[in-house]
């Protein structure tokens, strides 16, 4: 599943140079993922390689580049524990 | 000048060159897929019909001799179009798996 929101949308060239970004990057990860490369190890090498021949992606790089998805699920239930009168 | 056609996959990217198709054949075979050769002048998303370069290469195993088939269709029309599908035809799917370009004409019109 591939997800394109902000990216996309936040480009500075426009929208249109976020989606051919978007593009770009995925096509460049299907043919190294063909050709037998490691998308995990190698990845961020690939799409650096990429970006060389596509200025979209070459900015979008370098205004997300860094980003790391790197959290902790938020998908879990918020409980509060709830004074009531009579437990400590 | 008319915009670069995009179409299939890789089109975003610089050209295949003949090693790196020869790589994409033989992850389309290696799946059982099955290689076939089209080329056409009317590369807009409408025509969906493009012309057969001979049949689909059903029971050739072989990467090299696929890219032959190309490097054949590339010399006889070298002004027109031409894609590769990969058709994967196990029940259940029997649809084309990977589609993309792998020659353009030598000038744009």
């Amino acid at each position: 599943m591939l997800q394109f929101g902000g990216g996309t949308i936040g480009h500075p060239l426009g929208i249109a140079a976020g989606a051919t970004a978007n593009r770009v990057a995925l096509e460049a990860m299907i043919k190294a993922r063909n050709e037998g490369r490691s998308l995990l190890a190698e990845g961020p090498d690939i799409l650096r390689t990429a970006a060389k021949r596509s200025r979209e992606l070459d900015m979008a790089l370098s205004t997300w580049g860094d980003v790391t998805f790197d959290f902790e699920s938020t998908d879990t239930p918020d409980v509060t524990a709830t004074p009531v009168a009579g437990r400590a | 000048m008319i915009a670069r056609i995009t179409q299939g996959c890789f089109s975003y990217l610089p050209d295949l060159t003949d090693d790196e198709i020869i790589a994409q054949l033989r992850y389309a075979l290696d799946h059982g897929w099955a290689i076939s050769v089209e080329f056409t002048d009317d590369p807009h998303p409408k025509n969906n019909y493009w012309d057969m370069w001979g049949l689909p290469l059903f029971d050739l195993p072989d990467a090299a001799g696929a890219l032959r088939e190309i490097s054949e269709c590339r010399k006889a029309y070298p002004d027109r179009y031409i894609r590769v599908n990969a058709y994967d035809s196990r029940h259940g799917r029997q649809t084309v798996a990977m589609s993309f370009l792998a020659g353009r004409p030598a000038e744009p019109w």
